[in-house]
């Protein structure tokens, strides 16, 4: 039997590219060649969209015709520090209109930092059959009432995750709108909910779903019911915690230690809203098999965070407010030596003073005691270029890095240098460094560590940093893998943007605002980069009012194959071949 | 087969208590499998490859592994005197390899998985060719285990490769863009080529 030159038949290859899941590898895929492309794109279940606007539904919809699962991505990253206007934009309808009709066998819907209507969610109630999943991640534009559309129509519901959205709360009886023969609840997050749910709907829900495993129970819920709850899923692997009572009572407190006793499976724990340091040791009898804490809300002292943690042998991650200063991260760094990400945030980030004995020192003690630590995200008061330097060195390993500290501009406090150099080790160090963020005082000099040693750097944020625009050629020449940079407040200007135009394009967004970048230079990017949206912000006017040398407010630059979005409010304008008419 | 290896299989069998049936493997109580065995002497099939060369293999090596020639013993439509049964698709050298495969596997069966997957990695060291002969001989004859273990291997040929390699590894000479769409794919995506 004469053989030809082998090449793998479709089916083969279509099954072996099931086993390729992660968004790069069927990137990879897709390029290898023609006939490659074309199964890749019928048989791919899964998209990822980190910017919404990158790309348009029909497009999408063209390419790939069968996809279960969506996940998109609206407001840049700053929008969480309020420096997106409201009604910028990233308006899910029109995704979900289109995938309404394209899609009826879409499983999964996954948004962050999207608009979402109530119609929206409707849509999504009717239109998908086996809808499993929806994630709704600072999302905002829906009330309970979409909710209660979800609740009542979508019968294999598995995941209702709301973290962190804005919704308005104006009843909690969706709750009820599940019907009694559903049963396929796996998670449940409502944290983010003002107002209270019916407790007997939820009660009933949770202890007839047997697989439920996450549960985030919002404020509202009160202390006394949670025992119940957790009797009726003894299964729980995630809990979130309702607010605790404002006084001790006994008869809770041991209906609830037992209740916690009873949940075998709890891994992780967060909530713990006003929690009174005397209920803590309700949850010491789980704390040996707990490996992700989120106490971020919980506004207790340093005793008794040192009590609670020093028990969590085997925790990987903890979130927690700077209560537990320097002693209690020195204990953290002795007992939890599985540990592999430490936030910090402020409990008092506005305040002059420091209210908390919290400062570098309990960064350095967790990065000498946890050998695993790879992602830190610190708020603090002061820091040193020593203190860097050490935390650099011992752990290489590090691959998430935030550093925020509070006051813009602090040097060193030890030196009163600019802290370039403790950065510098950092990025020297951390080979696999993927996101950094910077504060304190730095030159241009810390963009150059940056863009020599930040070879797999892929988002960066600066704010309230360097001298002039050889800081920001730094890090658009030198940084290879970069996909996302969001900068405010530096002295970055034209130079250095039109320089590092083509590198635009490999990237996902540029973030700059009060920065020193003229609307005539984003005029010239628009024009010479057409796959470049250069989108100009300003609240207080069209920009051609203004000599063209002036200053834009912000500027949001991202690659695109949909070309300029037309959802814009008024105060966003498109740089293109077109903006001159178009402003005008 | 020598004392030596009847003596393992039994051992084997005795030990997990498992016959295969239609290619999966299922408890049995081992008094049947003691009778089974005391019946039926460890027997030989035939196997004949596209280039007419015939190979005589345990039954119940392949038996065990391959779900076509399970059922063709089953139910009956192999005679042991006479026949043969004929593969046109899978010529001398791959037969000679999946017949290793397993002969290997079942009487490895207790090893621990670290020698039994250096074993396996060593075995599928073949040119891209050789892989595509055993894929297309393991899955007509339906070995799940060694289709797998292939699948396994051409996903490891692709993930985490530049796309230069992949062409490559995979022989793919015209990759069929046009030059525009190749120059701005090489373009977008710097890092993959």
């Amino acid at each position: 039997m004469k053989k030809a030159a082998y090449s793998f038949p479709e089916e083969v290859l279509e099954h072996v590219f099931s086993f390729i899941v992660s968004d790069k590898d069927r990137s990879s895929i897709s390029l290898v060649c023609k006939s490659w492309y074309e199964i890749e794109r019928w048989c791919r279940r899964k998209v990822f969209v980190g910017n919404c606007y990158a790309v348009s539904p029909p497009i999408l919809i063209k390419r790939f015709p069968e996809l279960r699962s969506v996940t998109l991505k609206g407001k840049p990253h700053f929008a969480d520090f309020n420096l997106v206007p409201e009604g910028w934009g990233g308006f899910a309808c029109p995704w979900i209109r289109a995938m309404a009709g394209a899609y009826p066998w879409l499983e999964e819907i996954r948004l962050k930092r999207m608009v979402v209507s109530d119609e929206s969610l409707e849509i999504i109630a009717k239109s998908f059959r086996n809808f499993k999943v929806l994630v709704l991640s600072s999302c905002e534009g829906f009330t309970t009432e979409g909710l209660a559309a979800i609740a009542a129509n979508c019968r294999n519901l598995r995941e209702l995750d709301l973290r962190e959205s804005e919704v308005e709360d104006l009843s909690g009886r969706w709750l009820s709108d599940f019907p009694d023969s559903y049963t396929s609840l796996e998670s449940l997050n409502i944290s983010c909910l003002g107002n209270e749910v019916n407790l007997l709907a939820l009660e009933r829900l949770v202890s007839r779903c047997p697989n439920l495993k996450t549960l985030r129970l919002n404020r509202a819920v009160p202390l006394d019911r949670l025992p119940n709850l957790l009797r009726g899923a003894p299964q729980l692997a995630e809990l979130g915690t309702g607010a605790y009572t404002s006084e001790m009572r006994p008869d809770v407190f041991s209906n609830l230690a037992e209740a916690f006793a009873g949940c075998k499976q709890l891994k992780t724990l967060s909530g713990f809203w006003d929690v009174l340091p005397s209920y803590l040791p309700a949850v010491y009898p789980i704390c040996s098999q707990l490996i992700s804490l989120n106490l971020s809300y919980a506004t207790v002292q340093s005793p008794d965070l040192i009590k609670l943690v020093s028990r969590c042998e085997k925790l990987q991650k903890l979130w927690v407010l700077d209560y537990i200063e320097d002693d209690g991260l020195e204990v953290l760094a002795a007992s939890c030596k599985d540990l592999r990400e430490l936030r910090v945030f402020p409990s008092d980030p506005f305040g002059l003073e420091p209210n908390v004995a919290l400062t570098e020192q309990g960064l350095v003690s967790v990065s000498e005691g946890c050998p695993k630590l790879q992602s830190v995200l610190y708020f603090c008061r002061q820091m040193s270029n020593a203190a860097l330097n050490t935390i650099a060195r011992n752990r290489p390993n590090l691959t998430r890095f935030r550093l925020c500290i509070i006051e813009p501009r602090s040097p060193d406090y030890l030196t009163l240098q600019p802290l370039d150099d403790g950065f510098g080790a950092i990025v020297e160090h951390c080979k696999d460094l993927r996101r950094l963020s910077l504060s304190g005082l730095l030159t241009d000099r810390v963009f150059g560590y940056i863009g020599t040693y930040g070879k797999k750097l892929e988002m960066l944020s600066v704010a309230f940093a360097g001298d002039s625009d050889l800081g920001l050629h730094h890090v658009l020449s030198g940084c290879d893998n970069l996909r996302k940079l969001e900068i405010r407040d530096c002295p970055f200007g034209d130079k250095a943007l039109l320089a590092n135009a083509a590198k635009l394009e490999t990237m996902r967004s540029l973030w700059m605002s009060s920065c020193s970048v003229s609307f005539g230079a984003c005029k010239v990017l628009g024009q010479k980069m057409p796959r470049l949206n250069v989108e100009v912000m300003d609240e207080s006017g069209p920009p051609d009012s203004r000599p063209e040398s002036s200053p834009v407010e912000k500027l949001y630059v991202y690659r695109t194959v949909a070309g300029p979005r037309l959802d814009m409010p008024g105060f966003v304008w498109t740089m293109d071949d077109n903006s001159a008419l178009r402003i005008s | 087969m020598t004392q030596l290896d009847r003596l393992s299989v039994y051992h084997w069998l005795n030990a997990w208590c498992i016959k295969p049936v239609g290619g999966a493997l299922v408890r049995q109580e081992p008094e049947y499998i003691l009778l089974a065995l005391m019946g039926s002497p460890l027997k030989k099939i035939m196997l004949c490859s596209s280039e007419k060369e015939i190979f005589s293999v345990e039954e119940q090596v392949m038996v065990q592994h391959s779900v076509i020639i399970n059922n063709m013993i089953e139910d009956g439509s192999y005679n042991h005197e006479e026949s043969k049964i004929p593969l046109d698709c899978v010529d001398s050298k791959t037969l000679k390899k999946v017949i290793d495969y397993c002969t290997h596997h079942t009487h490895h069966h207790n090893d621990n998985q670290e020698d039994l997957e250096a074993w396996d990695a060593q075995f599928l060291n073949v040119d891209s060719n050789g892989l595509y002969d055993l894929l297309m001989a393991a899955n007509y004859l339906e070995i799940r285990n060694l289709l797998d273990l292939i699948y396994g291997t051409i996903k490891n040929m692709i993930k985490g490769k530049k796309i230069d390699e992949i062409r490559r590894i995979f022989n793919i000479k015209d990759h069929g863009f046009t030059p525009e769409e190749e120059e701005q794919n090489r373009k977008e995506y710097p890092h993959f080529y």
